[in-house]
């Protein structure tokens, strides 16, 4: 029959479509799945209890102190950024005239758009040498958070401005003021795309070493407060990794620095994941 | 608030009303009253300006930016626009209830406590207020205690219900309804428009509809708006069987519209 002949075709098609995107999902994850190979299978032999305890000591010993940087750096890096990525989003959502909102978008675009080095060498003449801080840990969280605002400050932007006018309207019709809205109804909306935001910001941040290295410098000594250099699992593999093979073990604490900074974005996402999840059930059939 | 002496002057008047979008002009003088403690129906086509005219009424139609309003609101006697006049405290005395429902992602609770927890109402005073504004909703005895459930898990019907227990709960005087029933089923519809005749007690009630029949049910007074002017506005009764104007007449035996 005519017709069962173009079924057939468009079945075929159809399972062509089928096979070729699995193929381009192999391509995507094959090098991904290879690196991480990589990374365990040059970690992992050497890997113990030691090298998450133990302080880096001539070519031995561990990275504590590089954890310890990370987890400060980036967590205080994370308030800052978090804090005014969603404040001045509130402010273009709901209170900016609508030219300024625009400004704003494409400050925030652009300020993605600097690459991480220049932000480095920002910081690193007005935090390091213009306060005379020198290196510390607490000028690179700043320098880091100014890495991550875009992100969330976009995030956030996209999430607000997606709450529907609905809910918007029924707010202020009983009475709230704007920040009453968005504290108690757009935030509680956006809050899981917001949270999804902070996670990435936060993700791309471990992986970066240049606004750290410029601020931060180094350190294989725990700190024991903020205005001290400080060593960071980015960092650490910049600087162990180009050794001469004949020190194994600085090789070795790079790859190992590298995995845990993998398995701290996964954690980070599983936690994020769930946090999520769990604000996003409060708003099922909100958009029918 | 002492509400056994009824209100001889209006609780709403509205002097010359225009609305402008740039040079159009979507309500052209509108002068009209509303009494207390009564229902009064708004209807006319698609687009003649109604959502418009009973946003202007709480200044709602100041969210939304490019609209500039002339002439005249006042609330018993107290012009709505003066610069004095917070519109949070004005949408505080004119509540407003939408056409589709607008729960908050929040409980069934604190849904009706929202407008009570924006001033910071003691919360020993918001527990009896919430339940009293669900019974009159007629949401109390459905929703059998389960106060925690998410309100966005209710029905169509309940959540509209829910919206005007939320509504009630901040003590309004005027309710506007934007065609209240106009996304819910038959049934729930019903029960929505069951409400109204009990309303009418407290409270002086606007209600825009499609739904003519609806007017002539529930509304004492009925208002036809037609390309943003008001064409007639009387007792519902001589409005649907004498309209004294031929626009009012084509309109209600459904020749336009
Ligand atoms: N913010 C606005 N800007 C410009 N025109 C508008 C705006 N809001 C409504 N209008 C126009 O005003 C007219 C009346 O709209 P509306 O009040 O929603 O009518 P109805 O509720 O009777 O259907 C429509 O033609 C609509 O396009
Ligand atoms: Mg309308």
């Amino acid at each position: 029959m005519h017709s069962s002949g173009r079924m057939r075709r468009r079945l075929l098609f159809d399972r062509v479509i089928g096979w070729a995107l699995l193929l381009a999902f192999v391509v995507v994850l094959f090098p991904l799945f290879d690196m991480l190979y990589w990374i365990g299978a040059n970690a992992l032999p050497t890997m113990s209890w030691g090298t998450l305890t133990e302080n880096q000591v001539g070519t031995g010993g561990g990275l504590y102190p590089m954890i310890q940087g990370t987890f400060v750096i980036i967590a205080i890096a994370t308030a800052i950024a978090a804090a005014l990525g969603v404040l001045a989003a509130f402010y273009t959502t709901e209170y900016a005239p609508a030219p300024i909102a625009r400004i704003a978008r494409i400050a925030g675009n652009l300020l993605a758009g600097v690459p991480a080095i220049v932000l480095g060498y920002f910081g690193y003449f007005l935090l390091v040498l213009y306060t005379g801080w020198g290196f510390t840990a607490l000028g690179a969280a700043v320098t880091m958070a100014f890495f991550m605002i875009p992100y969330i400050y976009r995030t956030t932007d996209i999430a607000l401005t997606s709450v529907p006018r609905t809910q918007r309207e029924a707010a202020l019709a009983i009475g709230s003021r704007r920040h009453q809205y968005l504290a108690r109804i757009a935030f509680r909306i956006a809050l899981p795309t917001i949270l999804t935001g902070i996670f990435f910001a936060m993700a791309l941040g471990l992986g970066e070493a240049a606004p750290i290295l410029y601020t931060a410098g180094f350190s294989s000594t725990p700190i024991t407060n903020l205005m001290q250099p400080t060593g960071t699992l980015a960092v650490a593999i910049w600087q162990f990794y180009d050794f001469p093979a004949t020190y194994g073990h600085f090789l070795a604490l790079a790859f190992q620095a590298a995995f845990l900074s993998i398995m701290i974005v996964l954690g980070l996402n599983v936690a994020v994941q769930l946090l999520s999840d769990r604000y996003r059930r409060r708003l099922r059939g909100l958009y029918q | 608030m002492n509400r056994s002496e009824p209100e001889r002057s209006p609780i709403l008047s509205v002097e010359q009303l225009s609305v402008l979008a740039g040079e159009r002009k979507i309500l052209s003088d509108i002068s009209i009253e509303f009494p207390d403690r009564d229902i009064t129906a708004i209807i006319g086509p698609s687009g003649c300006g109604k959502t418009t005219f009973i946003r202007t009424l709480n200044r709602m139609i100041e969210t939304s930016p490019g609209l500039v309003v002339q002439g005249t609101v006042r609330y018993r006697g107290q012009d709505v626009y003066a610069r004095s006049v917070n519109p949070v405290l004005v949408r505080q005395r004119i509540g407003m209830v939408f056409q589709r429902p607008t729960v908050f992602p929040l409980s069934i609770y604190e849904n009706v406590a929202f407008g009570l927890r924006l001033q910071r109402t003691e919360e020993t005073a918001v527990e009896p207020v919430v339940r009293r504004c669900l019974e009159r909703a007629g949401l109390w005895s459905e929703i059998g205690g389960r106060l925690d459930q998410p309100a966005l898990e209710l029905s169509g019907g309940q959540q509209q219900r829910l919206c005007i227990a939320r509504a009630l709960a901040i003590e309004p005087r005027v309710l506007l309804f934007d065609e209240p029933t106009s996304s819910l089923d038959p049934i729930a519809a019903q029960k929505v428009e069951e409400l109204f005749a009990e309303l009418r007690r407290d409270y002086a009630v606007i209600i825009v509809t499609h739904n003519l029949p609806q007017a002539a049910r529930v509304a004492s007074r009925t208002a036809f708006l037609y390309q943003g002017r008001l064409i007639e506005f009387g007792p519902t009764e001589e409005l649907f069987e004498r309209p004294k104007e031929r626009l009012t007449q084509e309109y209600i035996t459904g020749r336009f519209g």
